[in-house]
């Protein structure tokens, strides 16, 4: 008798492409309990491929997110996925573990096939369905011995189902993951502990810079002096650059180093460059030149600021016939002028060429000259407003000064309240130190920019020493004979000395090659102990990392 | 409607394992121990093979099969194969024969392998062309001679002998005879315990009787299609076909020692014997369809006289049945 259910799971079966099954169904009349029992059996090896499979891919997918997590952490440099973003992992293999198992075309021969192996019954399920359709009586016999053992057994719990051996794996993937969140979280803790050593390395030397930057903004009309508003946004650029640093305190420290190595470098420059005479050398000089009639005029014009008409007096008087007691007297104001300060860059080629003419014989034509550089400036002034406002020598000696403090670890002392004396002048302590008798040395030491000469400026016996009046007096450099480029040199191109790299074998290399040398030049060579310091911490500063 | 099993079908069945049961009970009281060689023997007997027995003198390879002809009532010959035995020896000879009236004329005169059982003692001893002379009776179950076919009554069964000891003047038989036998049986030597069973048997009182229990050769024939007809599962006859073909070393289903040590592997007869060994296997395990246990179980006497070793095989001492073993394990 046939089944009630049996034509609507065959049409079933039909509809979804499983035609043997279908086949069997429709034309089966006797295996119907048989078919129950081998599709119940089937629905457990369903779910038995279901979880052999969803272990598999949670495998495959926690494969993938190790793989990802790393890539963040040592390529990407990216925070690693957070757990939360894990549970992506088995909700995919869920999915795709269901698709695969209950996607998989199953024969019931198949499942009978299975169910024999298991259950020892001698292929009894898998011949009562080939004997289904009883062609001759011995396979009738056959089919009617087997479902009579066969009933006998519930086929669907010979099916097992248990956990996949594989899914002791799964905890492989998951402690990588867990390891890769322990190591970025102490990445992390690690980078931003960095990040605020270097903060607090930098940050006195960041403020110091903005300060610097302020007085400048402050004492002096960056809108009308492209230099000095040039420095002034240079300053506050290093300053930033500074407070980003976050690779430790040992590399914000160089990096600070750096910065004002680099800012040094930009005032040299600007000291080099061709300047005029200063308000004060003018004034003086004027007041050297009111002692000679001829040029009484030229001198009042210059008092009163008047360079163009200063140098209209001047190039009259060069024209009249006591112009060489005019020279005589502008040569001997130019003597004094420069015993007492160090010249200008103008006066000083004005000056030697008076001393040429003079040891030739020659006459010369230094009152032109000097109405030529007046004119000049006069010229300069009419273009920048009044002549105050043009970065003098001082200024950027004072802030070279106040910048070699920096580098010598120094806090600037301001002068008062007020950046400025509210003359437009940057009153900005150098790094000298008081006597050792208490007494304060005077006015800020300028540096030359000549190797040895930064710091002492040869005006003591001693870094800390007493004054020496006659130093402050003359304000005269005595320069150090260096070496430069007579010794022996080592010059190799290395690919690897960036502070970036890596690989750092051969610098060391080269460092323990020079090093001892080096510090033997130091102690050996005639260079002023203010200096031996900075040169010592330069050659520690590259020293390479353990 | 369900057609209702012939009402006979299930009583042959049963007449069919008992008829096994007590032939096998009759032999075993002159054959001790070796009950596997019995068993395999009897299922040569119905389904219509021959068997070669492999196995040193003295263990009653002859003693079976005289006890089996006993048995089932039938014809039985003896030959002994030597070298200088001829084919004429075996198959019969056409002789003048003269007549009550003197009128001379040909008469054929039959050679011992027309009998129901021949026993070809030490096969191995004849020349190749002898042992060819077997050939045409075991396959086609006739000879001929003078051009005269001349058929074989059946049942007709073939049980040769060799050992495998003494090599010296011995002929290996070719391939193609080996394919004849449905069965190799290696028979093995008797334990300690069936050893005093046959002292106590051959050496005191008297020997046992052995009792008939078929009595014409139309019960075997009988017996034979009973076995014939039992059904088998288009996926158990795959199961034989599989093991036939994982034995050839170029199939791409080949046993790894296939592959390495076998030069030749099992013809189509190999997997007509699984089938006829298996069916008579599940009748006597009382079924009436054919399992792959079945087919695994008739594996080793029917597959390892049919698989041939390559030099490289026979050089590390491989053995048809290690390969044999391994594709069981594999096809399990």
């Amino acid at each position: 008798m046939l089944a009630p259910t049996r034509p609507r799971y065959g049409c079933i079966a039909r509809a979804l492409r499983f035609d043997s099954v279908a086949r069997f169904i429709l034309k089966t009349n006797l295996n119907d309990d048989l078919v129950r029992s081998l599709r119940a059996a089937l629905r457990r090896m369903r779910f038995q491929w279901f979880m052999e499979r969803f272990v598999t891919f949670v495998l495959c997918a926690a494969l993938v997110l190790v793989v990802i997590t790393a890539a963040q952490r040592w390529l990407l440099h990216m925070p690693p996925l957070s757990p939360p973003w894990w549970l992506v992992a088995p909700a995919v293999a869920v999915v795709l573990a269901w698709l695969a198992a209950w996607l998989r075309r199953v024969d019931l021969r198949e499942v009978a096939a299975v169910v024999d192996r298991l259950g020892n019954t001698h292929d009894r399920s898998l011949s009562a369905l080939a004997f289904g359709e009883k062609t001759t009586p011995f396979q009738e016999l056959a089919a009617q011995e087997c479902r009579t053992f066969l009933a006998q057994k519930n086929l669907a719990r010979l099916i097992p189902v248990r956990f996949p051996s594989a899914v002791g794996y799964v905890l492989i993937p998951l402690a990588t993951l867990t390891l890769l969140q322990w190591e970025a979280r102490l990445a992390g803790d690690a980078r931003q502990r960095l990040a605020e050593a270097a903060q607090k390395q930098v940050d006195p030397t960041a403020q110091q810079l903005e300060k610097l930057a302020r007085e400048i903004d402050k004492s002096l009309d960056p809108n009308k002096d492209a230099v000095l508003k040039k420095l002034a946004e240079q300053l506050k650029k290093s300053a930033e650059q500074l407070r980003a640093q976050e690779n430790g305190a040992d590399e914000a420290a160089k990096a600070a180093l750096r910065e004002l190595s680099n800012l040094e470098q930009m005032l040299q420059q600007m000291q080099k460059a061709p300047a005029s005479a200063s308000p004060e050398e003018m004034k003086q000089l004027g007041e050297e030149l009111a002692k000679n009639d001829a040029t009484k005029a030229a001198a009042e014009a210059m008092k009163s600021g008047d360079l163009q008409k200063a140098a209209k007096e001047l190039e009259d008087a060069a024209k009249q016939p006591g112009k060489e007691e005019a020279e005589k007297t502008l040569r001997e104001a130019l003597d004094r002028l420069a015993k007492q300060r160090e010249l200008s860059e103008a006066l000083k080629q004005l000056a030697k060429q008076l001393q040429q003419s003079a040891g030739d014989g020659a006459s010369s034509e230094a009152l032109q000259k000097l109405a030529q550089m007046l004119q000049q400036m006069g010229q300069q002034q009419g273009s920048s407003g009044k002549p105050g406002q043009q970065p003098t020598a001082e200024q950027l000696k004072a802030l070279m000064a106040a910048l070699e403090n920096m580098k010598f670890g120094e806090q600037p002392e301001s002068g008062g309240d007020s950046p400025g004396d509210g003359k437009g002048q940057l009153t900005i302590q150098s790094f000298s130190k008081p006597n050792p008798d208490g007494s304060k040395a005077d006015g800020p030491q300028i540096p030359s920019g000549q190797p040895g000469g930064e710091h002492d400026t040869a005006t003591t016996e001693t870094p800390f020493g007493k004054k020496n009046d006659d130093a402050a007096g003359k304000g005269t450099d005595a320069g150090l004979k260096g070496r430069l480029g007579e010794g022996k040199s080592l010059s190799q191109l290395l690919p690897s000395t960036g502070d970036t790299s890596k690989s750092n074998r051969r610098y060391k290399e080269l460092y323990e090659a020079i090093a001892p040398s080096a510090q033997d030049a130091v102690v050996q060579e005639n260079i002023p102990l203010g200096s031996r310091f900075l040169i010592k911490r330069y050659f520690e500063s590259i020293r390479p990392k353990e | 409607m369900t057609e209702a099993p012939a009402p006979d079908l299930d009583a042959q069945v049963q007449r069919f394992k008992t008829t096994f049961r007590r032939i096998h009970d009759e032999m075993g009281k002159m054959i001790v121990g070796q009950e596997e060689i019995l068993d395999a023997v009897l299922v040569a007997f119905f389904a219509g093979g021959h068997v070669l027995l492999e196995g040193v003198p003295g263990l009653g390879k002859t003693m079976l099969v005289r006890t089996l002809a006993e048995a089932v009532d039938l014809t039985f010959s003896r030959v002994q194969f030597t070298p200088d035995l001829m084919p004429a020896d075996i198959v019969g000879t056409s002789i003048i024969m003269e007549n009550e009236q003197g009128q001379k004329a040909v008469k054929f005169q039959p050679g011992p392998v027309f009998a129901n059982i021949l026993l070809a003692d030490e096969i191995n001893r004849a020349t190749p062309k002898t042992q060819s002379a077997l050939l045409e009776a075991m396959q086609e179950n006739h000879v001929t001679v003078g051009g005269h076919q001349h058929p074989i009554h059946q049942p007709f069964l073939v049980l040769a002998t060799q050992n495998p000891l003494e090599m010296e003047g011995t002929y290996p038989l070719p391939e193609a005879q080996l394919d004849r036998f449905i069965f190799k049986l290696k028979v093995r030597y008797p334990s300690a315990d069936e050893l005093h069973t046959i002292l106590d048997r051959t050496t005191a009182g008297t020997a046992p009787v052995v009792s008939k229990v078929l009595h014409s050769s139309d019960e075997v024939i009988s017996l034979r299609e009973v076995v014939r007809k039992v059904p088998l599962a288009r996926e158990v006859q795959a199961h034989a076909i599989d093991l036939v073909m994982s034995t050839h070393p170029e199939d791409k289903y080949a046993s790894p020692l296939a592959k390495k040590y076998v030069r030749y592997g099992a013809s189509p007869r190999g997997a007509q014997a699984l089938i006829l060994a298996a069916k008579i296997h599940a009748l006597l395990d009382g079924r009436y369809h054919v399992s792959r246990a079945d087919i695994d179980q008739a594996a080793l006497p029917a597959l390892r006289h049919r698989i041939i070793m390559n030099f490289e095989g026979e050089a590390e001492g491989k053995t048809s049945d290690e390969v044999i073993a391994e594709i069981l394990s594999i096809n399990a």
